[in-house]
């Protein structure tokens, strides 16, 4: 009898310690209130400038400190890991920092406040720091959810050694795809480097050469991409593939083959600069992003927008005074050491080698973002169907359209 | 005693003390084995049962895991997969990664056990074991991250080791045809060590006799491994198979998401891998529990004719 009261209790004890790891909540107490929660996707330097920028916050603001919480990867890496918290019940970070192309879906499915409601009448004060065309990335529907924080271009890196070698003048980088091409064929044939990488991590350049071709990627909300630009965009990209300029290889590897020097040109994001020139093995040089003949040149405007996803008054006004700071002269003097661009109207010092991508600042377009709950789905069947066509499994004709096809029926209000 | 014999009579012994324990009452003197069973029992019903019935139910629903609307959608889920390319062309992969792994983990340690075995001083057979099963103890995500490096076309350690004997570099990562034969040589790489240790546990286990009498008899070296070394292996082998299937099942995730991502463009995805897809980049939660009833019946298939037809051919006894 004993012996089986004492069973019986490690059993109950059993259950009652199983029960209290269902049912006890997890995730961040409200009662931690001085504390907000910052989630973004930079580590490295960019991270360290971050953390430099928070620290300048919490010297003037000592009541308020900042988490700040690295999601490594692209940003879609960092929607999945928020929306995979909040199934797991926990609270939302309070500021998230989502990239411009997943703004639509995060104001779907996150609901962030927006900025009239939180700032209040100190809004539009900090409204007008901004150039105003930068303001409107961070707008859905016309209302403001986001302000606009990191904000970038493409650009052209090189390698000026191996221009050289090639037998080719550094100073003069080209300034057409066609000028890509002769580079491309020097380069190669000379020095047995590949030439060039275009960057194929999200829609960012493939956006850019869409645009630039004068074709879009979204009309009236469903997928425009296409048409004949389009098609000519992707045929140019495809080449570069086919003639052995671009090798086949992924996006880690052609940015560890960058920085060592095995491959001369890289297209992508003026947001490497800082990293990149820490790291190569020669003397990084930057070019504008080529355009196609005469066109004029589009860029999408990459980069992320500080939204609040705070849900009580009193971590939305810390929010609130931590975006200030963030989106101020002061701030954002130290954000720009990243290699990200000034969003703001006063005049900030330049990083070296940013020229370029502030020279493009006209040609800014919102970078796309796929309207619907299905968005992130749409991004990867896009970049599955792009990819097809580099690697030379479909055309860019029927990819193309095969892509639209596909994901049309999961944008709302598009063709079934 | 078969196999079938053996479960038969199992079957009849359960359902005799069936109708035993239904004719009696349970007594205090049977409490202890329940209480004793019941924190293991307890665990796997919520950690195993209760997720794979939830699973069922989820796979029914168009939820995205934080909407508060979960919206009944019956067989839709089931249907969409039916007609998605990807989900085929990951039960093709999954069944290239089962049809390859498990004979290649199967074959080349036994035969790399056999050659070590033979190898007379114990300290230099120590030592190659040591370096063999090395990669067991690794991290495979990071493995896969040096990986990662070795296969890069331009600089990695693959390329080099190809140029020096005069074969162009290959680019096996963002290769459609090469991916997924990526993902599969360091999956067996990985796996390698681990059965070898298993199959020289297992051939140091054979008594020594038996082959020496084979000797004595006259018996070549093929006719003792076809005679008394496999047939007494058979244990052993039916483990790593079943093992090494496990593994092609679960742990193929790591390579695939750290080298590949299924790509390019789903080539080297796995059914695992989509239903990470579906449920944790997507969000599409019945999607992903649709894809996940449809694996659990192919491995529980797989299961069933492993045991049916397999299991026959293990000899237990001495």
């Amino acid at each position: 009898m004993r012996r089986t009261s004492g069973f019986a209790l490690f059993w109950i004890l059993s259950i009652c310690v199983m029960s209290w790891l269902f049912v006890l909540p997890v995730g961040r107490s409200e009662a931690a209130k001085a504390e907000l929660e910052l989630w973004h996707r930079w580590s490295g330097p960019h991270q360290e400038v971050l953390r430099e920028v928070l620290k300048g916050f919490e010297a003037k603001q000592p009541g308020i400190a900042v988490k700040e919480v690295s999601v490594p990867g692209q940003y879609v890496d960092l929607m999945q890991k928020v929306l995979a918290r909040l199934a797991a019940r926990q609270n939302p970070p309070d500021v998230l920092l989502p990239g411009y192309n997943f703004l639509d879906y995060t104001v779907r499915e996150l609901r962030p406040i927006p900025i009239d409601q939180i700032g209040g009448t100190e809004a539009k004060a900090v409204y007008a720091r901004y150039v105003p065309s930068v303001l409107r990335t961070g707008q859905i529907d016309g209302k403001q959810y986001g302000l606009p924080y990191a904000l970038s271009t493409a650009v052209l890196y090189y390698n000026p050694r191996l221009v050289e070698a090639a037998g080719l003048n550094p100073q003069t980088p080209p300034r057409t795809w066609a000028e890509v091409q002769t580079w491309g064929e020097a380069i190669k044939g000379k020095t047995g480097k590949p030439a060039l990488y275009i960057s194929n991590v999200d829609t960012f350049l493939m956006q850019s050469l869409v645009e630039s071709a004068g074709g879009v990627m979204l009309s009236n909300a469903c997928p425009a991409f296409s048409t004949t630009e389009a098609v000519a965009a992707l045929e140019v990209w495809r080449r570069y593939y086919q003639d052995g300029l671009i090798p086949r290889i992924t996006y880690r590897e052609a940015e560890q083959s960058f920085m060592t020097g095995d491959l001369a040109m890289f297209a992508t994001s003026i947001m490497h600069l800082r990293g990149w020139t820490q790291q190569a093995q020669f003397p990084l040089r930057v070019a504008h992003l080529p355009r196609f003949g005469q066109r004029s040149l589009k860029v999408a405007a990459g980069g992320a927008a500080l939204m609040v996803l705070a849900r009580t008054t009193e971590r939305q006004k810390a929010a609130w005074e931590l975006l200030k700071y963030m989106t101020s002269e002061e701030g954002m003097r130290i954000w720009v050491k990243t290699g990200y661009l000034n969003p703001l109207q006063a005049a900030l010092p330049r990083t070296e080698g940013q020229d370029p991508a502030y020279d493009q600042f006209p040609n800014l377009v919102g970078w796309v973002s796929w309207p619907g709950s299905r968005g992130l789905e749409v991004d990867k069947r896009v970049l599955d169907w792009r990819d097809k066509i580099l690697l030379g499994a479909v055309g860019a004709k029927g990819g193309l359209e095969a892509a639209a096809a596909e994901v049309s029926p999961l944008i709302p209000g598009c063709p079934r | 005693m078969t196999s079938r014999a053996w479960c038969s009579s199992l079957a009849k012994m359960a359902g005799r003390l069936a109708v035993e324990r239904r004719a009696r009452r349970p007594r205090a003197a049977e409490l202890p084995p329940l209480l004793f069973i019941g924190p293991a029992a307890s665990l796997l019903l919520v950690f195993v049962y209760w997720p794979l019935i939830y699973t069922v139910y989820l796979s029914v629903l168009d939820w995205n895991l934080i909407s508060p609307v979960r919206e009944f959608v019956g067989s839709a889920n089931y249907r969409l997969l039916v007609f998605e390319p990807i989900f085929w062309i990951a039960v093709k992969n999954t069944l290239i990664y089962l049809v390859v792994l498990v004979p290649v983990e199967l074959c080349f340690p036994l035969a790399l056990a056999l050659l070590l075995q033979s190898v007379a001083e114990r300290r230099i057979r120590a030592v190659y074991q040591a370096l063999i099963f090395s990669p067991t103890v690794l991290s495979f995500a990071i493995v896969c991250i040096v990986w990662v490096w070795m296969f890069n076309p331009l600089g990695g350690a693959l390329s080099r080791l190809f140029r020096l004997v005069g074969l162009p570099a290959i680019a096996w990562l963002n290769n459609a045809q090469l991916s997924l034969w990526a993902v599969v040589l360091v999956s067996a790489w990985k796996v390698f060590g681990y059965n070898l240790v298993i199959f020289l546990a297992a051939l140091t286990a054979i008594p020594a006799e038996y082959v020496e009498s084979a000797r004595i008899d006259g018996a070549s070296a093929w006719k003792v491994f076809r005679w008394i070394t496999w047939p007494l292996l058979g244990p052993t082998t039916f483990f790593v198979l079943v093992t090494t299937a496990i593994f092609t099942g679960t742990q193929v995730f790591i390579p695939i998401h750290v080298l590949t991502q299924g790509g390019p463009y789903n080539s080297s995805t796995h059914l695992i891998y989509l239903i990470y897809q579906y449920g944790f980049q997507f969000f599409q939660v019945g999607a992903a529990s649709a894809a996940s009833v449809f694996t659990f019946l192919g491995f529980l298939v797989l299961t069933y004719l492993q045991l049916r037809y397999l299991e026959r051919f293990v000899h237990y006894g001495r």
